[in-house]
């Protein structure tokens, strides 16, 4: 007896459409097509919607809106200290509205919305790039969220909750180098990003929409692969939500699997 | 203690005074007091699933870096920073590269395969030895093939006596190439101009002597034997007939090969007196022998000696077999041999020390990475993590648990055991996870707690023995009574039927104070399991819990204060 099941005259009876699935003695109904469902210690990526008192509040692909504490975040010069009320004034420098926010899941609140933490440097604002709404049972579970794309030099954050965000790499700093950065930053606000990385970008997030679009699992090398099928085949980036592209993936997706159920065999 | 005086890492020198009120105690023991061993500081880190399941969950820290950080490697990460140094030190070296005069190197096949050959002769030789069909071959006469001090060299020679009550080696006469002058050291006299087609010769013949180690130490010890006085000083070296000989003694394991043939010797002639004429007579018979650089062909360990050992006969193939490879390879009549050879022992030796190093550095060498992987491979089989490591819905169930063995009490979710139970009994099993006691009165239950209490236990037991079999030093049933405690459980079962707590101390030896803090923590569990069956989506097991958890919730066990009443 478990989720997506109900007792009915001592007979166990399914209440969702799905796959069976039995853990030991468990029985419960896994959906096809399910809502995002949050588990601790998942990476979320979501977009600021509100700034209440000492918190922020994110949209994630949930029923609810997931809340980030001030105090889960890190400060700017990177002290450990108490947040004071002027930094709580401050709050809007660290994040604005419409800012995209990855962040990780502590934990649940009594009302059943999500508590997150960005505590690490990896975590925090994202900027440089886009963001994508995909189904979110088409991100699965796996050890690594974040994925740091060499030979594009971009950054490929496969959100749990269905947002994908493609930008540019950020290098992460220790938080020593912090102080020389603040002078580096009012530089770097004036450079922008080169134009081969974002048309790296595009090509990725195009990839990415198409597979969704398809209904394959997003993997990082699927994604990889198809944007370099792209660029074999010459097809333009902006030609790569045509029918044609679309065409070609589903066949060599459906060649490879088929060339593993030989495999196997 | 007086070695905790004083601010530290800023003062060098503390003051203690010790305040003696009544008496003043012995000498010695003040003197352990102040100048004595502190006690040594021990990592108590204890690797537990919860821990393993946590740091799993989260996506930036990996296991083995929390070990690192524990009291236990404190020595090992002290000297990380050095090793890293020498290591980058070690790299920076620039390795020779061995130019091959035959096109491209194949030294390093060769130099495997060399490694490998003296293995096997190694032990083959040994095994010769010990056949006693050997001691009658060795007699004085036969030719024998010896290693000399330098590990290449090979030399022919002749067995002049064997070992007897005073002197347990075996003489040899040795030829040692051309013209070396005797007054050398016998260091250099081994290292013959021979060509390298002569130590090449070695390999041609397939040796199953006994092994050659070097050996150099000589007695002129005496003998009452008629003919077994040694007059001369070993090692005797000199020269007859062109070439250089000496007359050494050996050990068992420096004759490498006993060859077929045998000639005559004047063993009174060569040791006792000490005539030119005969040494330079035993000297040409010994050239004779040795025909077109080649060693004479030496005794076929399996048809002469009779080798009957399965392993040794295997062994003796093998080597066989190495020792014709090599002669295929390249490098055989390589002029350059010897060089090469020698520098890739010397590549070889730096590369050990840096591979040891890496390794000592690694995530290897963690002192609980056995055990860590052993509990890894557990967790995969009872699919509490999958094989990539990503955490389960067992696993996040088992995170839940903080009270209680977290194994046990999540395999006894799954399997349904708290299904058939009301919540009174239910909550009664659970206490086996919570009580402390070990020598409490046995309880008398009714059947049905009876069946549940063997049901957990035999849970326990499987788990004990899968973590056995994944070398997690856990003892299966130390196992399960250390972690299922079933005093109680007719008392909490008592309880929460609503039995009023004098009744229930009458039950049990156990101190009030014991059951109370135990029915305290039940409710505890009582919670954790709640959550648990949120997770799993078993919604009548939550109802359950809350069930239970208001049954057991009264009265004084859980009255906020003994002294105050209506808080």
């Amino acid at each position: 007896r478990g989720h997506g099941t109900t007792d009915q005259d001592g007979e166990v009876v399914a209440t969702l459409c799905g796959v069976v699935e039995r853990v030991n003695k468990l029985v419960y109904v896994r959906t096809l097509r399910a809502r995002y469902k949050p588990e601790v210690g998942d990476i979320i990526v979501g977009r600021v919607i509100e700034i209440a008192p000492k918190r922020w509040r994110l949209e994630i692909n949930f029923s609810q809106d997931a809340v980030l504490m001030l105090s889960s975040m890190n400060l700017p010069d990177g002290i450990q200290r108490r947040r004071t009320a002027v930094d709580e004034l401050n709050m809007r420098s660290i994040f604005e509205e419409n800012d995209v926010v990855c962040a990780e899941v502590r934990g649940f609140q009594h009302d059943g919305s999500l508590h997150l933490q960005a505590r690490s440097q990896k975590y925090g604002k994202l900027q440089r790039g886009q963001l994508l709404t995909v189904p979110a049972y088409l991100v699965k579970r796996r050890k690594l969220h974040f994925h740091h794309l060499e030979q594009y030099d971009v950054d490929l954050i496969l959100g749990c909750n269905g947002f994908i965000w493609v930008g540019e790499h950020v290098v992460v700093r220790e938080i020593a180098d912090l102080k020389e950065d603040e002078q580096k930053l009012s530089a770097e606000a004036e450079t922008f990003t080169p134009i081969e990385t974002r048309r790296h970008i595009c090509r990725l997030a195009n990839a990415a929409r198409l597979l969704s679009a398809l209904g394959f699992t997003l993997t990082v090398e699927l994604i990889i692969q198809t944007a370099e099928a792209s660029v074999s085949s010459n097809v333009e980036i902006n030609d790569m939500l045509g029918a044609e592209f679309y065409v070609q993936t589903a066949e060599g997706e459906a060649k490879r699997r088929g060339d593993l159920l030989g495999k196997k065999r | 203690m007086a070695g905790r005086a004083g601010r530290r890492g800023l003062d060098t020198i503390g003051t203690v005074i010790m305040m003696c009120r009544d008496e003043i105690p012995e000498e010695s023991d003040l003197k352990n007091l102040l100048v004595g061993k502190p006690t040594r500081l021990e990592s108590q880190f204890r690797l537990t699933y919860t821990m393993i399941l946590h740091l799993l969950r989260v996506e930036e820290l990996k296991v083995e870096d929390m070990l690192k950080r524990s009291f236990a490697e404190f020595h090992a990460q002290k000297d990380l920073p050095q090793k890293e140094k020498l290591l980058l030190q070690m790299l920076r070296q620039p390795t020779k590269t061995i130019e091959c005069i035959k096109g491209e190197p194949s030294i390093e096949e060769y130099y495997d395969m060399f490694l490998e050959a003296e293995e096997h002769r190694e032990f083959v030789t040994e095994a010769i030895m010990q056949l006693h069909t050997t001691q009658q071959f060795l007699a004085p006469g036969r030719l024998v093939v010896v290693k000399s001090k330098s590990d290449d060299d090979h030399l022919l020679g002749v067995i002049v006596k064997n070992p007897s009550a005073t002197l347990k080696q075996y003489v040899v006469l040795v030829l040692t190439g051309d013209c070396t002058s005797s007054a050398l050291a016998p260091n250099l006299s081994s290292q013959s101009e021979k060509g390298p087609g002569d130590s090449q010769g070695y390999f041609i013949i397939p040796p199953k002597g006994k092994r050659g180690m070097d050996d150099d130490f000589f007695s002129s010890s005496r003998t009452r034997k008629s003919s077994g006085v040694i007059n001369i000083k070993l090692p005797y070296m000199g020269d007859a007939s062109g070439m250089g000989f000496e007359v050494r003694a050996v050990e068992n394991k420096e004759i490498i090969s006993i060859c077929i043939s045998k000639i005559k010797i004047d063993q009174v002639g060569l040791l006792e007196d000490i005539s030119k004429t005969v040494y330079a007579k035993t000297v040409q018979m010994l050239i004779k022998e040795q025909t077109d650089g080649k060693y004479p062909p030496a005794l076929d360990a399996i048809k002469d000696l009779k080798m009957k050992d399965m392993d040794q006969v295997k062994r003796y193939h093998a080597h066989n077999n190495l020792l014709e490879e090599m002669s295929k390879n390249k490098c055989h009549g390589c002029i350059k041999l010897k060089e090469h050879k020698s520098m890739m022992k010397d590549q070889k030796m730096h590369k050990d020390e840096l591979d040891q190093l890496k390794y000592q550095m690694s995530d290897e060498a963690l002192q609980q990475m056995p055990q860590f992987q052993g509990r890894i491979d557990v967790l995969k089989e009872i699919h509490y993590i999958d094989s990539d490591l990503v955490v389960q819905l067992k696993g996040r169930v088992a995170c839940e648990m903080n009270s209680g063995e977290e194994l046990i009490s999540t395999e006894c979710l799954f399997e349904n055991q708290l299904d058939e139970l009301e919540p009174e009994e239910a909550v009664a099993i659970m206490s086996a996870f919570v009580f402390q006691q070990r020598n409490a009165s046995e309880p008398s239950l009714t059947p049905k707690l009876a069946d549940a209490k063997k049901r957990l236990y035999d849970t326990a037991i499987s788990l004990g023995q899968l973590q056995k079999r994944h070398e997690v030093p856990v003892d299966p049933e130390e196992y399960a009574r250390d972690n299922l405690k079933f005093g109680l459980v007719e008392v909490v079962y008592e309880w929460a039927k609503g039995t009023p707590f004098a009744d229930i101390c009458e039950l049990t030896d156990v101190s009030e104070g014991l059951i109370v803090r135990t029915i305290v923590r039940l409710d505890e569990t009582c919670r954790e399991f709640r959550n648990a069956a949120s997770i799993m989506g078993n919604s009548a097991l939550y109802k359950k819990m809350e069930i239970a958890s208001n049954a057991i919730k009264r009265d004084i066990v859980f009255a906020a204060s003994l002294y105050v009443t209506g808080i």
